[in-house]
């Protein structure tokens, strides 16, 4: 601990925040050093352009749901962020979850409407990395590395959610009897999309988004497949943008599918592959998730405390009284356990997860050392396409993704994501509480915080939803789904 | 079997009339663009007497009890809390001064202002501490109000307002302010719910009002102040219930509409927990409610029912919005406007953290 103990409580370092972090500076100085950069960034960009906008932002979109700040995006091509995950080779940023994570947890602690547009990013990229689709790491992910470099910012959407099916769409079981609408049907040379999916984060905005939809919506689990899908495509539009309550920074839309044919070559991996893509993604997905709650619980605390220090009641300072400061120390500890548990999940992934594959001497030699022009090739997707193409990409798959620690990031990521945002709700709230009636009021941040905390509990799966996987996944499936 | 009392069951015929004809039109508009309830709306409750149900009948008011006030609030919150307030503070302001001794001529300037009255009480009852405008005597018919107010409720440019203010020997006192003369430009500024009821920040600078505006000086000032908020606590809670009674009909309705994971909503076990611990808090926050309207006196049982049911509405909200999902959390399906009302309920007329240090020391004091 330092001088400046305030300033750790309210903006740690990267080895504040958590004791491993000190152990694994001696370890892997490279990975706690490349962390601590992306932290360092994620700060000054929070702190520089993010908190100044959110508000002024947050009432546009009030208006105007439609509303994009693109301008807000576009300074952050100088960091990288929505490039962060692209493999270093393609160059991009080369980082994993774990630094997704921190990055997100920072902004998040400014604004998690504008976070949740490169969280939503992250996850529509994550759909093509985890599908370790080389011919689409070359023509959609380099796509993301050029809007960087030319400050023209590139947007990634995943298009999973129906209107009449939310929760049933994320588990395999409830899969299998979920009312889905939409529906890619094979045709001459690629496939015919009907349908529509709901609240969309960044949908309205992204120029590629992966899409899901099963080839048989009566089999949809065996049929489910990915898609990557372009902004302009014939046949795919943008229909309603919600009036959400909070984050509204980030627009969720609705996207329609009207006789949209996309190629063959759109598709990711292969046919009926789309279920146990989505489990992958999720799994990568939650702990992030995590950690935008915990950045929102940040949020209220930061703010909440510079207002204890100014607000007297009977004459007194709130933060000299004991019964603030003891509600205080409740939410620094609360933050913490939640913080733990999302580094928990994300560094099982860093770890355990695609980049263990990534890590090995066929996927670094598909990654670093084919040229561009053979990856992303026809023929290059035409030999994946083949029994021994497929063939080589589940072998990559079965050798190094052990099903035991997949399952274990699942758990540890649903953790995360119910533990984080249950108590971003919380802390939200406290916050409200302790501020007074003034903290109600626009402008005060505090009140934005409060709407915007509560959505955590509600995407990327319910935590009703992500409470069952804790269930299923603590007791190996051993007992059915409960009645 | 249907026991509540015929006056009960009319009480609510009337309010729940008055709800659906002239408030459910526009609650949702008045939301969005932050407009407090328009003072047509509220002259119409007015000719209603919803204004001043709990004054005696010889006051000009219909002697409701306290309970009837509660019963009036409630259910015109199961359409729009904030709505609600606007009556029910403004009700509950009036009936404490007549109780406290005010004068008829104050009670009727407020009565015929055409609008809601304003409240700035300060978060604890002791006025002394927590009274941030000055007031000086300059001249001997006028005092002059300087300071800043970080935020009153039922803040309408139209309307009167209660303030609590030291003057230049530390004495509380309590006056009624001419919004008019503070707002022309308008006070009102977006909060985060209740927004029918606008909370805003009001500055003092150099007002002057006449020393006719003085509402009690003194130990009658501080004792003013509590007796306010006793009777805001209950039309508080009132309208909490009517909050969350709501809510749980519609989430209620939504999960027995709602296919997932096979079946409806309503039929999942592990909803049901969540749709059992709503219906209890409904359930129980009648009678916590009753209770302290009953016994409207005794400051434990009117924190007590304020703190429990706004708590209970504030959970049961974020519940409602959750079991609706996605939809829950966009305006379309107005369960969000409800959990956002629901926290600014649970700040009123103090926040329920300090209302907790309040019943601690009123305790102590019974020992």
């Amino acid at each position: 601990m330092t001088d400046n103990f305030e300033a750790e409580i309210l903006k740690p370092s990267l080895t504040d925040m958590a004791p491993r972090f000190k152990i694994l500076a001696g370890k892997m100085p490279e990975y706690v050093s490349e962390l601590e950069q992306w932290q360092a960034k994620a700060r000054e960009y929070s702190e520089r352009i993010i908190r100044p906008r959110a508000a002024e932002i947050d009432a546009r979109a009030h208006t105007d749901p439609t509303y994009f700040d693109w301008e807000v995006v576009a300074a952050s091509c100088d960091y990288r962020f929505l490039s962060m995950m692209v493999p270093k080779a393609l160059g991009g940023g080369g980082a994993f979850s774990t630094a997704m994570a921190i990055v997100l947890e920072e902004m998040c602690s400014a604004c998690a409407g504008i976070a949740n547009i490169f969280g939503a990013n992250g996850l529509g990229v994550s759909g093509v990395l985890l599908g370790f689709d080389l011919y689409h790491y070359e023509r959609t992910l380099t796509d993301l590395v050029r809007g960087d470099n030319k400050k023209d910012p590139v947007i990634f959407a995943a298009a999973v959610t129906e209107p009449l099916a939310g929760s049933d769409v994320e588990d395999r079981e409830y899969m299998a009897r979920a009312k889905l609408m939409t529906e890619a049907k094979p045709v001459s040379g690629g496939y015919l999309i009907n349908g529509r999916k709901v609240f969309i984060s960044n949908g309205s905005v992204a120029r590629w988004t992966t899409v899901l939809a099963p080839l048989d919506k009566k089999d949809p689990v065996d049929t489910l497949t990915g898609f990557m899908i372009k902004q302009g495509t014939p046949g795919f539009s943008v229909g309603r943008v919600e009036e959400k309550m909070g984050q509204k920074a980030c627009p969720a839309a609705e996207l329609v599918f009207e006789d949209c044919f996309v190629p063959t070559q759109s598709r990711i991996g292969g046919e009926g592959e789309g279920m146990r893509f989505t489990e992958l993604v999720l799994g990568a997905s939650r702990g992030p998730v995590g950690a935008i709650s915990v950045g929102i619980a940040r949020g209220a605390f930061e703010r909440v405390v510079e207002i204890a220090k100014k607000k007297k009641i009977g004459g007194r300072r709130l933060i000299d009284r004991q019964w603030v400061q003891i509600r205080l120390a409740d939410m620094a500890r609360r933050i913490a356990m939640a913080r733990q548990l999302y580094l928990d999940a994300t560094m099982a992934f860093d770890f355990e997860g695609m980049p263990k594959l990534m890590d090995t001497l066929t996927a670094k030699f598909a990654i670093e050392v084919l040229p561009s022009f053979i990856r992303g090739s026809e023929l290059n997707r035409k030999f994946m396409e083949t029994g021994f193409g497929r063939k080589i990409i589940r072998s990559l798959f079965d050798r190094n993704l052990d099903e035991k620690e997949l399952r274990n990031i699942q758990q540890y990521s649903s953790m995360a994501k119910v533990s984080g945002s249950d108590i971003a709700v919380e802390i939200a709230g406290e916050a409200l509480q302790l501020a007074g009636v003034e903290g109600a009021l626009a402008g005060g941040e505090l009140e934005k915080i409060y709407r915007d905390a509560k959505l955590t509990q509600i995407y990327e799966g319910t935590n009703q939803l992500n409470r069952h996987n804790i269930f299923v996944n603590a007791f190996s499936g051993e007992y059915g789904r409960g009645r | 079997m249907d026991d509540r009392t015929a006056s009960a069951v009319e009480i609510e015929q009337t309010a729940r009339k008055f709800a659906a004809r002239h408030i459910a039109p526009l609650f949702a508009r008045l939301d969005f663009n932050s407009e407090a309830l328009p003072t047509e709306i509220f002259n119409l409750g007015r000719s209603a007497g919803f204004d001043r149900p709990a004054l005696p009948e010889s006051a000009g008011g219909l002697g409701f009890t306290a309970t009837d006030l509660c019963l009036l609030v409630k259910t015109l919150a199961e359409v729009c809390a904030g709505s609600a307030i606007a009556f029910g503070a403004h009700a509950a302001a009036i009936n404490a001064m007549f109780d406290a001794g005010a004068g008829a001529d104050l009670l009727e300037r407020i009565i015929s202002a055409g609008a809601p009255l304003a409240l700035a009480l300060g978060e604890t009852t002791d006025p002394q501490f927590d009274a941030p405008i000055k007031m000086v005597r300059n001249r001997p018919d006028e005092v002059t109000l300087s300071g800043a107010i970080p935020a009153a409720f039922n803040v309408t440019q139209k309307g009167l307002m209660i303030v609590f203010a030291i003057d230049e020997k530390n004495e509380p006192a309590a006056i009624l302010v001419d919004l008019a003369k503070i707002c022309s430009d308008g006070c009102a500024s977006k909060s985060l719910g209740l927004r029918a009821t606008p909370i805003a920040p009001v500055v003092f600078d150099n007002h002057i009002e006449p020393e006719s505006s003085l509402i009690a000086l003194g130990e009658k000032a501080v004792a003013l102040n509590p007796i306010i908020k006793r009777r805001l606590c209950l039309v508080v809670g009132a309208a909490a219930a009517g909050l969350m009674e709501s809510a749980k009909r519609d989430a209620l309705a939504y999960a027995a509409d709602r296919y997932q994971g096979g079946k409806m909503i309503i039929d999942h076990s592990h909803l049901r927990d969540i749709i059992g611990g709503m219906s209890a808090a409904v359930n129980s926050a009648r009678g916590s409610l009753l209770y302290a309207a009953a016994n409207y006196h005794d400051d434990l049982a009117v924190l007590g029912a304020k703190i429990s049911v706004t708590e209970a509405a504030v959970k049961v909200c974020i519940d409602a919005v959750q079991l609706l999902g996605g939809y829950g959390y966009t305006r379309e399906y107005g369960m969000e406007k409800k959990m956002r009302d629901a926290a600014v309920l649970a700040l009123l007329p103090m926040p329920n953290l300090y209302a907790h240090q309040i019943m601690a020391a009123a305790e102590k004091q019974k020992l």
